[in-house]
C-alpha cells in the first residue's frame, strides 16, 4: 500500500467562493477533501457541504467516460460509443465545412460559468478558440443588471468592492435581495464579524431567508419595488440634509450644470465664452456666474436653476432632488408595502452609521428594471460618502475587476472574437444569430438554466445542424446533443483558477488522472485546434500554457512566478486591504449619479418602474396572481452537485414553497402534488408550506433537472424578454398560478 | 489537570448550511441513512422552518439538536447501562464505543436522552465506497451501535474535529473546558449559553451561545 498523499487543489463552480482544498489520495483514489490554508488567515480554511462531496462527484456512476454519438433522435437517449479520433474529426470537419460554405461565424461556442478556470473553464480558452477560428462567442446575459447600473455611475469594469476581509469595519450593512446565508457561505463570516463589532445588519428581501433571520432588521417588500425603496431612502437623506456635503460637492457630478433642454451637461463651449472646450460647468456662488468645474477658488452651488448664455440649466443635484421629491416615505410605503417609518430608519442609518454599504444579491437583478436599482444603489452610496474607504461595501457579482490576460496569449493573431449575447438566439429572425449552424457548449447546462426551455427544444435546437456538449455527466443539455464529449473533473486537471471573491490567483494541482477516457477541456480544444490548423496556439502541457499566461508585465511586476504560485497555491493580486473606488474611472472622474448617456431614454436619473410581468399593473395578474422566484439554495451551485448521495439524503426532493394562506385558499396541503403553470408551460412537484414565503409569491429552487420533477420544468415558466437598455435575463419577472395536480 | 473536551456552538453564526454534517460524513465515512449530526430549526420538524407568521418571524438553526448528536456527557447514561463495557468515557471527556465489544443490545440507545446513537441493522451502505475518509477511522460494522466520536482520531493528533474545522461561518469551537484560557472557556465566560436537557443532570459537554 502506498503512503497517503495530500494534494492541494481548488473547487471552482460559479458560487465564486473558490475554496482551496486539500485532497487526500490513497491508492490512487481521492478519499477525503479538507479545507486548505490561504495566505491571509481571514480567508483561510474555507469549504462547504458541496465541496466536501467531491469524493462522490469524482467517482459518481454518472461520470461520462467516453465520447458518444447520438444513435436515435435528439433527446431519445440512444447513444453509440465513439473514439476521440472520430469525435474530434467529426466536429472539426463540420466546423471547417460550415466555415467554407457559410463563414466561420456560423459556428458558435457557448461557455458558461461552471468552472472558473483558465485552461479548462470559461476564463480564456473559448475566447481564444473563437478569436483564432472566427467562431461566434455567445455571452451569457445573467447577473448583469444591478452591476451595470452601479458601473454606469461609479465607473470601472467587472465588479468592484472592498475585499471581504475589510467588511468587518462596516457599521451598517444592507444585504439587498441576496440569500447569502445559502449562496455566499464563505463571505458571511465577515458580516458576522462586523456585527460582533457593532455593525447593524439590514436585510431587504420579500422572503425570510437565513440571513434575514440573523438581521437586526428584516425589511420585507413587495417584489419588484426595490427601486422605489431606494428612492424613498434618497428622498429622506436629501430632505433631512443627511448627505455627505463635502463628498457630494467634490467627488460627484452634483454641482455640474445640466441643460434642461438637451439634458446633457453644460460644456465650456456652450457657455458663450468663445471656447470650444468640453469641460463641465458649475455655478460659482461668489462671482454669481458659471465657471469651469476645475478652476481654483470657486464655491460651486449644489442646488439651483440658472441661465447660462441663454440656456436654462440646473445642477445635477437639483435634478436629483426633483426626482427624489416624488418619492416621499408615504408614497414609497404605498408602492413597497414597507411602513414609512422603516423607510426613514433605513435612510437615517445608511447616512449616519458610516462607513457602511450594500451587499447586492441577484434577486432584484432578475427583474426588467434591475439596472435602475443599481443606479439608485450607487447614488445612495455617493450621497452618503460610502465609497473608497475602509468599511464601505458595494458588492455585486465579482468583487474585483476581471483577471488581466495577456492579449498576445489569448488572441495571438490580434483578432477579437465576435461576441453575441445569447438573447439573440431566441430571436428567430435575428440576423446576428442565424443561420447558426453549429453550437459547442461547455461549462453550461443550457437546457436547464436558461429561460423558456420549450423554445430551446421546439425552435432553437432544431435549427442547429450540429450540437456538441462537453461535460462531466449527461446533463439536461447533453441529453440533446449530437456528440457528447467527456470532460475531466476539476481535480483531474492542472489549472489556474480565478477567484471572484478573494483577491487571489489560485493554483490548482492535478490530483488524480482523468477517469476513463475523459479529457481536460484544454486537451479537447487542442484536439480541435490541431485539426483546424490552429494547433500551434494550443501546444504543450498545462504548465507550459500557465507559464505563458504568467509571462505578462503585470504578473511579473507583482513577483508572481509559476514556481511561487505552485508552491503556495495562491498569490495576492492586490494590496491588503484592497479598498475599491478611491478614484472613479468615469468620463468626469466623479460619481455620475446623473448618467448623461442615458438621457435619451429618460434614464439619466433613477425612477421607479414596475417589472415587466411581475408588476401589479400587468393584466396577467388576474389569471396568474403569484410571482415565481427560482431561488438559489445551499444544496447545489446552479445545476451542479445534483445526485450527490450525501446531499440527496438531506435534500431529496424539489418543492414549490408557498405561504400557508395561499395554500389554504387553493386547497393545497403540505406535500400535495401541485402544478405551477402559466401560458408558457408548467412544472409538477410537491408543495411545501412555509411562513418564510410572502403571500403572493412562490419559490422553486433553481437547478433541479427535469428528472427531479414529476413533470415539466421550472424553466418552462420563464421568458426571455430583456430590457432594451441591457441584455439580462429576468428570471424572477414571472407570473404563475399554482393548483393541486390532478 | 485532566482535560475536559467539548464543543461550543455560536447560534448567532450558525446558518444551517449543513457543512458540519457533511464534514462528519466524509471524515468518518458515516453510512448512508445515518447522520452523527443534524441541523434543525426551532419552528418545526422540517429544515428551515421559522417560528411565527409572515412577516413576524424568527428562525434559529440548531446544528446539534435533540436528535443525533452525542453530547459527550460528564455523567453519561449510556455508559451506565452498557452490559459489556463497550461504551466508556475517556479521561479527557470523550464518550466512545469499542465496536469489538459491542453486542448490539441497544440498551444505550434507550438510555440516551439525546437520541445520539444509531444502530447498524444491515451492513453499512457507504457511498462512494467503504474505503474513504481518514485512514484511522475503523470500518463501520453491522450489528453495532455508532455515534459521534468527537473525531477522536484527530483529537489524538492535536487536530480539531472535522465539523469544527470545516464550519464556514466559524460557528463551532472545540476546546478544553478545564483550561481557563482556552477559547472555548473564554467564550462561555463572555456570552450567555445554554445546554440541551440540562434538567436531566447528564452534564453534556456541548454549549450553545446565543
Amino acid at each position: 500500500m502506498q503512503p497517503e498523499k495530500i494534494i492541494r487543489t481548488v473547487c471552482s463552480p460559479n458560487c465564486m467562493q473558490t475554496c482551496s482544498l486539500l485532497a487526500t489520495v490513497r491508492d490512487g483514489k481521492v478519499v477525503k477533501v479538507a479545507p486548505a490554508p490561504l495566505p491571509d488567515p481571514e480567508y483561510g480554511h474555507r469549504i462547504c457541504l458541496k465541496g466536501l462531496t467531491h469524493v462522490e462527484s469524482l467517482y459518481s456512476p454518472s461520470r461520462l467516460t467516453h465520447p458518444m454519438k447520438r444513435a436515435g433522435q435528439r433527446g431519445e437517449g440512444k447513444w453509440e460509443r465513439i473514439t476521440w479520433e472520430d469525435a474530434l474529426d467529426t466536429i472539426a470537419g463540420n466546423f471547417r465545412e460550415i466555415k467554407d460554405k457559410f463563414g466561420s461565424r456560423y459556428v458558435g461556442v457557448l461557455a458558461g460559468t461552471g468552472n472558473a478556470a483558465l485552461l479548462n473553464g470559461q476564463i480564456a480558452m473559448p475566447h481564444k478558440f473563437c478569436s483564432l477560428f472566427g467562431a461566434t462567442k455567445y455571452t451569457v446575459p445573467i447577473d448583469l443588471a444591478v452591476r451595470a447600473g452601479i458601473l454606469a455611475v461609479l465607473g470601472g469594469v467587472g465588479g468592484c468592492t472592498n475585499e471581504a476581509l475589510d467588511w468587518v469595519n462596516a457599521r451598517n450593512i444592507i444585504v439587498w435581495g441576496g440569500s447569502i446565508g445559502e449562496t455566499r457561505i464563505q463571505d458571511i463570516r465577515f458580516v458576522f464579524d462586523a456585527m460582533e463589532n457593532g455593525a447593524k445588519l439590514v436585510v431587504i428581501d420579500p422572503r425570510f431567508t437565513t440571513i434575514a433571520s440573523k438581521a437586526n432588521m428584516w425589511v420585507p417588500l413587495k417584489p419588484g419595488s426595490d427601486i422605489a425603496l431606494a428612492l424613498g431612502m434618497i428622498n429622506v437623506i436629501l430632505n433631512d440634509g443627511l448627505f455627505d456635503k463635502e463628498f457630494v460637492l467634490k467627488r460627484t457630478v452634483a454641482p455640474f450644470l445640466v441643460s434642461k433642454d438637451t439634458k446633457f451637461f453644460l460644456r465650456e463651449k456652450d457657455s458663450g465664452e468663445g471656447s470650444s472646450g468640453e469641460r463641465y460647468m458649475i455655478w460659482d456662488r461668489q462671482t454669481n456666474c458659471a465657471r469651469l468645474y476645475d478652476e481654483p477658488d470657486i464655491s460651486p452651488e449644489l442646488t439651483g436653476t440658472y441661465i447660462v448664455n441663454g440656456i436654462e440649466c440646473s445642477t445635477a443635484f437639483e435634478l436629483l432632488t426633483e426626482v427624489a421629491g416624488e418619492y416621499s416615505p408615504e408614497e414609497v410605503a404605498r408602492l413597497t408595502e414597507v411602513p414609512a417609518d422603516i423607510i426613514r430608519t433605513l435612510a437615517v442609518d445608511f447616512a449616519t452609521r458610516t462607513p457602511g454599504g450594500i451587499i447586492a444579491g441577484f434577486g432584484p437583478d432578475r427583474y426588467y428594471e434591475g439596472i435602475t436599482l443599481g443606479h439608485a444603489m450607487a447614488t445612495l452610496l455617493a450621497l452618503t460618502g460610502n465609497l473608497g474607504k475602509s468599511g464601505t461595501i458595494h458588492s455585486s457579482l465579482s468583487y474585483f475587476a476581471a483577471l488581466p490576460i495577456n492579449p498576445s496569449w489569448q488572441c495571438p493573431t490580434g483578432n477579437r472574437p465576435l461576441e453575441v449575447s445569447l438573447t439573440r438566439l431566441y430571436d428567430m429572425d435575428s440576423k446576428e444569430a442565424y443561420p447558426l449552424k453549429a453550437l459547442y457548449v461547455m461549462c453550461h447546462n443550457t437546457l436547464n438554466q436558461l429561460p423558456n426551455r420549450r423554445k430551446w427544444l421546439d425552435e432553437i435546437l432544431p435549427k442547429l445542424e450540429l450540437f456538441v456538449v462537453a461535460d462531466r455527466v449527461l446533463t439536461t443539455t447533453a441529453e440533446y446533443a449530437d456528440i457528447v464529449l467527456p470532460a475531466a473533473h476539476w481535480f483531474e486537471t492542472e489549472d489556474i483558477v480565478r477567484s471572484s471573491s478573494m483577491p487571489y490567483l489560485l493554483y490548482r494541482n492535478k490530483v488524480v488522472e482523468p477517469m476513463g477516457e475523459s479529457k481536460p477541456d484544454f486537451e479537447i480544444w487542442k484536439g480541435l485546434a490541431q485539426r483546424l490548423g490552429l494547433g500551434q496556439y494550443f501546444e504543450g502541457t498545462a504548465e507550459a500554457q500557465i507559464r505563458q499566461f504568467l509571462d505578462a508585465p503585470n504578473y511579473q511586476a507583482q513577483g508572481i512566478t509559476f514556481e511561487k504560485l505552485k508552491e503556495v497555491g495562491a498569490a495576492r493580486l492586490r494590496p491588503k486591504p484592497d479598498i475599491a473606488y478611491q478614484a472613479f474611472s468615469t468620463a468626469s472622474g466623479r460619481v455620475e449619479f446623473y448618467v448623461e448617456k442615458w438621457a435619451d431614454r429618460g434614464r439619466e436619473l433613477p425612477r421607479h418602474r414596475w417589472p415587466i410581468e411581475a408588476g401589479p399593473d400587468n393584466p396577467l395578474a388576474v389569471r396568474y396572481p403569484l410571482i415565481l422566484i427560482s431561488t438559489h439554495g445551499r444544496w447545489r451551485v446552479h445545476s451542479q452537485f445534483v445526485d450527490m448521495p450525501w446531499l440527496s439524503e438531506l435534500n431529496p426532493e424539489a418543492a414549490c414553497e408557498i405561504n400557508p394562506s395561499d395554500a389554504r385558499t387553493r386547497g393545497i396541503k403540505e406535500s400535495d402534488l401541485v402544478e405551477a403553470f402559466n401560458d408558457r408551460g408548467k412544472v409538477i412537484l410537491r408543495a411545501r408550506l412555509s411562513e418564510t414565503i410572502r403571500p403572493g409569491m412562490v419559490y422553486i429552487e433553481q437547478g433541479w433537472w427535469p428528472k427531479h420533477y414529476t413533470e415539466g420544468h421550472h424553466q418552462e415558466l420563464t421568458h426571455e424578454i430583456v430590457n432594451p437598455v441591457l441584455d439580462n435575463f429576468n428570471f424572477f419577472d414571472i407570473r404563475v398560478e399554482v393548483r393541486k395536480a390532478g | 489537570m485532566l482535560k475536559r473536551y467539548g464543543i461550543v456552538v455560536d447560534l448567532k453564526r450558525c446558518v444551517g448550511c449543513n457543512t458540519c454534517v457533511i464534514a462528519c460524513k466524509t471524515e468518518n465515512n458515516v453510512p448512508l441513512g445515518l447522520g452523527w449530526l443534524r441541523v434543525l430549526t426551532h419552528g418545526g420538524p422540517q429544515m428551515d422552518t421559522p417560528s411565527g407568521i409572515y412577516p413576524h418571524l424568527s428562525m434559529e438553526f440548531i446544528p446539534i439538536s435533540c436528535q443525533h448528536c452525542c453530547q459527550h456527557c460528564n455523567k453519561p447514561p449510556c455508559v451506565l447501562v452498557c452490559p459489556t463495557g463497550a461504551s466508556y468515557k475517556r479521561e479527557d471527556g470523550l464518550v466512545l464505543i469499542d465496536w469489538d465489544k459491542c453486542i448490539g443490545c441497544r440498551y444505550c440507545m434507550i438510555a440516551c436522552p439525546y437520541k445520539a446513537r444509531m444502530f447498524n441493522q444491515e451492513t453499512p451502505a457507504q457511498e462512494p465506497s467503504s474505503s474513504i475518509s481518514s485512514a484511522e477511522v475503523p470500518e463501520h460494522q453491522r450489528g453495532v451501535v455508532e455515534k459521534c466520536t468527537l473525531c477522536v482520531h484527530r483529537i489524538d493528533k492535536g487536530e480539531e474535529p472535522a465539523c469544527v474545522e470545516c464550519c464556514p461561518t466559524r460557528a463551532r469551537y472545540f476546546g478544553d473546558f478545564n483550561d481557563h484560557d482556552s477559547q472555548a472557556s473564554k467564550l462561555l465566560r463572555s456570552r450567555t449559553s445554554s445546554q440541551l436537557l440540562e434538567e436531566l443532570g447528564t452534564e453534556p459537554s456541548m454549549f450553545f451561545l446565543r
